[in-house]
């Protein structure tokens, strides 16, 4: 029997050692074939992915959308002092322009106010018919320099004397910002929660994976291959399927978007928002996708690893 | 500190295989006072043992099962460390080595022959030089060289289910010796075979100790192979090394002997 010629030639020492980049080729070869003999599972690993990703993703921008929203809101905000009866209107606005935050603050008195009301209404009714004296009181419109300091200055014009009101949007910007910061803990906590139900699914598929492949690894493992390198394929493959799951995530986000841009657009009256799906929402869901194909497949193998290092 | 020595390893093993292995004077494979237990407080499977085999030198280890064959093996390739003593394998401290690097110059087969069903006999055997990072084609190349070497080449496209034990293991030597690895460690090799399937696979081994003279060692019950053979003989029992025929056998690393 006649055997070959080495197949290995020994680099003499001190050799500088140049890159060899087979071994990324044969570990995509090895993640392709192992994805379609185990298809299933890819599958299911990518859908798991992707759901924890566009939720997570999903609920943040709603946060997103939200705050942004109670923003404008706020901006928008207008104070109107209702004025006791028989108290100076000019007098108290006066005082009012006096307050620190305030930029102006204007009278409307009650006869202005009927006229305008009457204006409103003239196809519907005559108002001088229904009501025999004026209903309406003064009123001052305040400007606010610094929309986030509303609610002290609401509460200060309320301690003055002859205010008999304060109307304000704030009352409904507040909840507007609850809710907000709400949908963004919420979001973030059922988030994690998928996110680590994906990362279990993903660990747990990922174990029968590398139970599957025992034997490559064991072969691996027994040639010398070093265990980083085998590590190395698993992490790769799970970057890939994440990276999948990532990219179905991002066009569920894409759709998700147009629709709800599409609904908004009935809702002529809500300002815009800051947009669902922009590249930066793309970029941020794939790389969690892949991150969590990483970690998943990481911790399974990492202890399959161990084992199979010491136990060959 | 250990970084320097198992570089200081490294570069002597290098320039060793580049003049055709370890120097002469430096044992392939050494157990020096070595002794393993697999449970704390528990009978050791290995009590104080010493073992030395020269570069090129092919031996056997056999005994009753349990003996510690395996174990010896485990011991040099690093899948099991010893409580106490010290393995050397070409120079370097097993003990302070990562196991793969000192897999890399070895060729282990295994009774279980470890074939991967999904892929043909070459590809199985191509898989071994594809793992250790040759290009695809050097790969092919090398590994259809390995099948006409032991006999298989005309089985190339065969899957390992259609193949006979016999055949299955000749592709587990192929694949585990295509880098030419300066020592063979062969764990009951023919273990699942008839003893005339088994002889045509120990013409294999002979064939490449002919070949490249690499250091052999080889655990196996078979008696019939012992005596056939020719080659040193180390026997264990109880934990011990209880008969050595370094001294009545041919061969290189005569001068080895019992502690």
């Amino acid at each position: 029997m006649t055997l070959p010629a080495p197949a290995v030639r020994p680099s003499p020492a001190g050799a500088r050692r140049r890159w060899n980049l087979w071994p990324l080729f044969y570990m995509l070869r090895e993640a392709r074939e192992g994805t379609s003999r185990h298809a299933l599972a890819a599958v299911a690993l990518i859908l798991m992915t992707a759901l924890a990703v566009l939720f997570v993703a999903g609920m943040a921008a709603a946060s997103r959308e939200t705050a942004a929203l109670a923003a404008v809101l706020r901006e928008q905000a207008k104070l109107r002092v209702i004025v006791s009866e028989g108290a100076d209107a000019q007098t108290l606005a006066a005082r009012i322009r006096m307050l620190p935050g305030v930029r102006a603050a204007t009278v409307i008195d009650r006869r202005t106010t009927f006229a305008r009301m009457e204006a409103a209404f003239s196809s519907q009714v005559d108002l001088r018919a229904v009501f025999e004296e004026n209903p309406f009181p003064d009123s001052i419109d305040v400007d606010v320099r610094d929309p986030a300091a509303v609610a002290p200055l609401v509460r200060e014009i309320a301690r003055l004397s002859g205010v008999e009101e304060v109307v304000y949007g704030q009352r409904y910007v507040e909840p507007l910002l609850r809710l907000a910061a709400w949908l963004g803990r919420a979001g973030w906590a059922a988030g994690t929660l998928l996110a680590l139900l994906a990362l279990l699914v993903s660990v747990v598929t990922w174990q029968l994976a590398v139970l599957a492949r025992g034997a490559e690894v064991r072969i691996q493992s027994l040639m010398g291959v070093p265990p980083a390198r085998i590590w190395g394929q698993f992490l790769l493959e799970g970057a890939l399927l994440g990276l999948a799951g990532g990219l179905l995530a991002a066009l569920a986000m894409v759709l998700l978007q147009g629709a709800l841009s599409a609904a908004a657009a009935m809702l002529v009256f809500l300002p815009r928002g800051t947009g669902l799906a922009t590249g930066a929402w793309v970029g941020l869901c794939v790389l969690a996708g892949a991150g969590l194909g990483v970690l998943g497949a990481g911790l399974a193998v990492l202890r399959a690893l161990r084992q199979e290092t010491m136990q060959a | 500190m250990r970084l320097e020595r198992r570089t200081e390893a490294e570069r002597r093993m290098e320039a060793d295989r580049a003049h055709g292995g370890p120097a002469p004077t430096e044992p392939a494979l050494a157990l020096a006072g070595v002794t393993k237990a697999y449970r704390r407080g528990a009978q050791p499977v290995l009590c104080r043992v010493d073992l030395v085999l020269r570069p090129g030198e092919w031996a056997f280890l056999t005994g009753p099962s349990g003996a510690g064959k395996s174990t010896v093996l485990k011991l040099f390739y690093g899948a099991v460390r010893p409580d106490e003593g010290t393995v050397r394998v070409l120079g370097m401290d097993v003990a302070r080595v990562p196991p793969h690097r000192v897999r890399r110059h070895m060729g282990l087969v295994f009774q279980s022959f470890e074939l991967l069903p999904q892929k043909t006999v070459l590809e199985n055997v191509a898989y071994g030089a594809e793992i250790l990072g040759f290009p695809p084609r050097e790969a092919a190349a090398a590994a259809r060289r390995m099948l006409a070497a032991v006999g298989l080449e005309g089985l190339a496209g065969r899957f390992p289910w259609e193949l006979s034990g016999g055949e299955q293991q000749r592709v587990g030597i192929a694949r585990a010796l295509i880098h030419r690895p300066p020592i063979v460690l062969a764990d009951e090799p023919t273990g699942n075979l008839d003893v005339d399937t088994a002889r045509r696979v120990f013409e294999i081994f002979r064939a490449v100790h002919q070949e490249w003279q690499p250091t052999m060692l080889i655990a196996t019950h078979s008696r019939d192979l012992l005596e056939w053979a020719e080659a040193r003989v180390i026997r264990v029992e109880g934990g011990r090394l209880t008969e050595d025929t370094a001294a009545s056998r041919r061969g290189a690393g005569k001068e080895a002997a019992l502690p």
